[in-house]
């Protein structure tokens, strides 16, 4: 009977039939693209998930929770955490060294690395430029731990190249990484030296796609010189600035290896001396592997999450107001 | 005048980045003591013994080994991750492609040193840790990779794609045997920024292993250093087994590395 | 072998809407070719028939059987692109064998079937080089071989002549017609090129907007266009038109600057319209030597165009520029006077409003749907 009504050839009759089979028709060929299409992208996005953003959310999770890594059972403490975090002196050290270690590298290596890059910008036609070029590349590929050995030699108090150095300057010997108050420093000469070949290269990318007019009024001596880079060609280049600056500010707030190799080793647990080497990563790598406080390491990568977030929301205000893109 | 100070300048600065490497050369390859010799030497002799010594007595090529075992599947795996997952985003209709496409730029966000400790604990729950995939698989995709991949693919005409379906070819023949090897430079991008980072891995396998049968030659590195102390010909010795390969890849490709660094672009001839 | 038939298809891009109820049919055998300007819906119409596409709504047949929901490598479909779409990196044989290795066709079939089509089309010599060493018109060559060597059971191809030189297109529309009349495959070819569709077809369709206009054998499309439209898109130079009005006695006036009248046939001034376009082709035009039973005209010369053989005359009428190509120029100049004529035969009208063709016979109507149903 149904069929009948159906089939009967009435105007709403057919009318039903013809657009589920222009919707089934539809589905058909996006359903075989879009299964495909899902396939392809399972791999990696198993992997996102399961190895970076299920973690970024369990991490909120274990922050607010005290929590062991072998126990089944936690509870939720709240805050409970942070109040701990926030009586642990260390806690507030290891953050002021890492406020440090930012301000310092990341102004100093942005300078340099356009310095270079304005060195190197005209280098690719001379010969041996394109060399100079990879020469200052290099150490950013190197690995750290390495490369960290020779830097360890270097900034030896006795032997190293470093007061030999200074001593034929006639400068004061300095402890270096065996002395509280220039370890950091050391640990930046090495983070500055081993990074500053990626900014230049990204610089010079910048600066490749500028009018070549542009930097040729910026070429010329003295003042005039001088204000047609900063009116010009610094404006011109500031996205790129910013991209670096960016950069340079969340890589360097998450350093690791460097002064993990740098600061241990042959002067003791690395963090030291006195701790004055002790920042946030090293602080969170020490809690939570060294003396397993999961609960409190986690409380203390929340905040890093939250700091970092900051900085990039900070600066991204800032760059708002000051970059100028084309 | 200007333009020679400019040279020598540009000459200095290469010269000063470079010296460190330069001197564990000098060290590694010199007379026993160079490194406490003042005025420091300046000229490496290239004495092999010691590096000879240092190699045969420790379990280096285990630690090499592993450092390329791991390096090569994880090669494998972000390109074939990337080329799957580019090829989706670049040339396939499905709901959530965009949303994929942000999501994998997204990875590059997240802080990895916050990441760590709940990283640490999925590793234990799924049972990676101390295990080669347990330091393989985390670096199995790639955002870098994906995104060159896309680009690359969607630089093809759609009409290889057409005579592709026309023919009755499959999604992964036509990958594997147009897409992809069309692709070259893409690949070329991808393998080597991998080769890089994976050869460089030191914090991870730190955190994730315990034992000596997997460490990688940056790990075991790091425990010879703490070992040896300040016997600086050994050490600087035990620094080339990890540096040489990647100074012999740079040598060749360094080009190719500067300016896929410098945009992810390739250039399309080579 | 078979026949491509399309019932009322449409297309739909979101709601952008780019093929309006297509009808057409390609026999058995038969050349068909697409064209219209671009941005018409003819590659869209050649996509849905290929399978790359799936229409809105609408039935495709082929030899009777509705295919349209059958994937595209099924069909099995020739198609040759524009671009040609060979893989670089891959020999010409390669190129040629790769639908085949990917069916898992056997060693022995796959160098056979090469190799015959190799010889029809002259290109076995090629076969180890790279598409990148080989010469416009020889991928041309290899990017059709590849479509025929799956004997397929219709070729496809999108304005495939395109990326070649004048030259060279010239020679492989030759080719490409010969090569039909020797493997009579039925085929769709869709270009923007007239020049193409009138010296290539056995049937043209003209489109326009995602609607057949017109469709029929060049020599029908040429000497009976339906539209305005189709009559100033097929034929170089395009065919003159004037606009006219009527009158009360019995002529039209021209409604260009002079306002001439001119005496017409009765049963244009019975037609409903009033108000026309008044066409004919530059080569109908003649001399007028005194007592012609056409339309005259006394047109003052702008300049002549030399090509050799012929000239194309340009010249101004009433107002309106009108071309006249003729062999014999002797005694013309630029900015002399000329009395030409054409024979009522050859006098196109179309209504001004609906840009329809105005016929005699009044019941007469042109079929829209080429080829007819059979």
């Amino acid at each position: 009977m149904m069929d009948g009504g159906l089939s009967a050839g009435t105007p709403r009759g057919t009318a039903r039939p013809n657009v589920l089979s222009w919707l089934r028709r539809l589905q058909q060929y996006a359903l075989k693209e879009t299964l495909i299409g899902y396939g392809l992208i399972l791999p990696s996005l198993l992997v996102f998930l399961v190895f970076y953003y299920g973690p970024a959310i369990f991490l909120l999770y274990i922050s607010f929770f005290h929590w062991n890594i072998f126990a089944s059972r936690s509870s939720f403490v709240g805050l409970h955490n942070f109040v701990v975090l926030a009586n642990q002196p260390l806690f507030w050290q290891s953050l002021l060294n890492t406020g440090y270690y930012v301000l310092l590298v990341v102004p100093v290596t942005t300078l340099l690395a356009l310095g270079l890059a304005l060195l190197l910008r005209e280098a690719r036609n001379i010969r041996g430029g394109g060399l100079s070029q990879a020469l200052v590349f290099l150490p950013h590929v190197t690995p750290v731990v390495a490369t960290s050995i020779i830097w360890t030699w270097i900034f030896d108090p006795n032997f190293g190249l470093a007061n030999a150095v200074l001593r034929v300057l006639h400068l004061p010997q300095l402890g270096w990484l065996a002395s509280a108050h220039w370890a950091l420093p050391s640990v930046m000469i090495y983070t500055v030296w081993h990074s500053v070949g990626l900014y230049t290269v990204l610089f010079l990318a910048g600066l490749s796609t500028l009018p070549k007019q542009v930097l040729e009024a910026a070429q010329m001596d003295g003042a005039r010189g001088w204000l047609a880079f900063r009116r010009v060609v610094l404006p011109l280049i500031s996205p790129i600035t910013f991209f670096v600056i960016l950069l340079a500010t969340i890589t360097t707030m998450q350093t690791f290896s460097q002064i993990y190799t740098l600061t241990g080793g042959p002067h003791g647990g690395a963090g030291g001396p006195a701790f004055s080497t002790t920042t946030d990563s090293l602080l969170i790598y020490q809690t939570a592997f060294l003396y397993l406080h999961f609960s409190l390491a986690s409380a203390m990568s929340f905040v890093l999450f939250m700091l970092i977030l900051a900085v990039t929301l900070v600066q991204k205000l800032i760059a708002d107001r000051m970059v100028f893109y084309r | 005048m200007a333009k020679i100070g400019k040279y020598l300048l540009r000459a200095v600065a290469a010269a000063l980045m470079a010296s460190p490497i330069y001197w564990v050369f000098v060290i590694a390859t010199g007379y026993h003591g160079a490194a406490y010799a003042l005025p420091p030497v300046l000229r490496p002799l290239f004495h092999w013994a010691p590096f000879v010594y240092v190699w045969t007595h420790t379990h280096w090529e285990r630690y090499v080994l592993n450092s390329v075992f791991i390096s090569a599947s994880t090669i494998i795996l972000v390109v074939v991750t990337s080329a799957f997952a580019g090829y989706a985003l670049a040339e396939l209709k499905f709901p959530g492609n965009s949303a994929y496409f942000y999501a994998s730029l997204g990875v590059m966000m997240l802080p990895q040193q916050a990441l760590l400790v709940p990283q640490y604990v999925v590793m234990f729950h799924l049972h990676l840790l101390n295990t080669y995939a347990g330091l393989i698989l985390p670096f199995a995709a790639s955002t870098s990779g994906i995104f060159l991949f896309r680009q690359f693919f969607m630089k093809l005409p759609a009409s290889y794609r057409e005579i592709a379906r026309l023919e009755g070819v499959s999604t992964l023949t036509y990958l594997r045997r147009v897409a992809v090897p069309l692709a070259r430079p893409a690949v070329a991008t991808t393998v080597l920024l991998t080769f890089i980072s994976s050869w460089n891995q030191f914090q991870w396998p730190l955190i994730m292993t315990n034992s000596l049968r997997l460490q990688p030659i940056e790990l075991a590195l790091s425990h010879y250093m703490q070992t040896y102390q300040s016997n600086w010909r050994e050490l600087a010795s035990a620094a080339l087994i990890a540096l040489l390969p990647i100074l012999i890849v740079f040598a060749f490709t360094q080009r190719h590395i500067v300016r896929a660094v410098a945009g992810g672009e390739t250039p399309q001839k080579e | 072998m078979g026949s491509i038939t399309l019932r009322t298809i449409t297309k739909k891009f979101g709601q952008r809407q780019v093929l309006h109820d297509i009808n057409m049919t390609v026999q058995d055998g038969e050349f068909v070719v697409v064209v219209g300007p671009s941005g018409c819906g003819k590659s869209t119409l050649l996509r849905i028939v290929a399978g790359l596409e799936s229409p809105s709504s609408g039935d495709l047949e082929f030899d009777g059987r509705v295919v349209t929901r059958v994937p595209p490598h099924e069909r099995n479909i020739g198609m040759v692109f524009q671009n040609y779409a060979l893989y670089p990196h891959m020999s010409v044989f390669d190129n040629l064998a790769f639908g085949m290795t990917a069916r898992r066709t056997s060693r022995d079939v796959i160098q056979q079937r090469i190799s015959e089509v190799a010889a029809l089309l002259e290109i076995g010599s090629l076969l180890k080089s790279k598409p990148g060493a080989l010469s416009g018109g020889q991928r041309q060559r290899v990017a059709v071989g590849r479509a025929l060597v799956r004997s397929p059971y219709a070729f496809l191809m999108d304005e495939p002549l395109s990326n070649l030189d004048a030259l060279l297109r010239e020679r492989m529309r030759v080719e490409l017609r010969r090569l039909h009349d020797q493997v009579r495959i039925p085929t769709l070819y869709v270009t923007h090129d007239q020049t193409e569709a009138m010296t290539m077809a056995d049937r043209i369709v003209v489109m326009r907007d995602g609607r057949i206009l017109q469709a029929g054998t060049p020599e029908e499309v040429y000497s009976q266009p339906n539209s305005v439209f189709v009559a100033q898109f097929l034929g170089s130079p395009p065919m003159n038109l004037v606009r006219v009005a009527r009158r009360p006695d019995a002529c039209v006036v021209l409604e260009g600057s002079e306002g001439i009248a001119a005496a017409v046939p009765d049963w244009i001034r019975r037609s409903p319209s009033s108000a026309w376009w008044l066409g004919f082709r530059p080569e109908r035009i003649e001399r007028s030597h005194n007592g012609s039973s056409g339309l005259d005209m006394t047109a003052s010369i702008r300049t002549i165009e030399t090509l050799g053989a012929r000239y194309h005359v340009h010249a101004n009428w009433g107002g309106f520029p009108i071309t006249w190509v003729t062999q014999d120029v002797s005694g013309l100049m630029p900015g002399s006077p000329v009395s030409l004529t054409v024979s009522w035969d050859h006098i196109h009208w179309f209504d001004r409003n609906s840009e329809q063709r105005v016929t005699e016979s009044a019941d007469f109507s042109f079929p829209l749907e080429a080829g007819g149903v059979r």
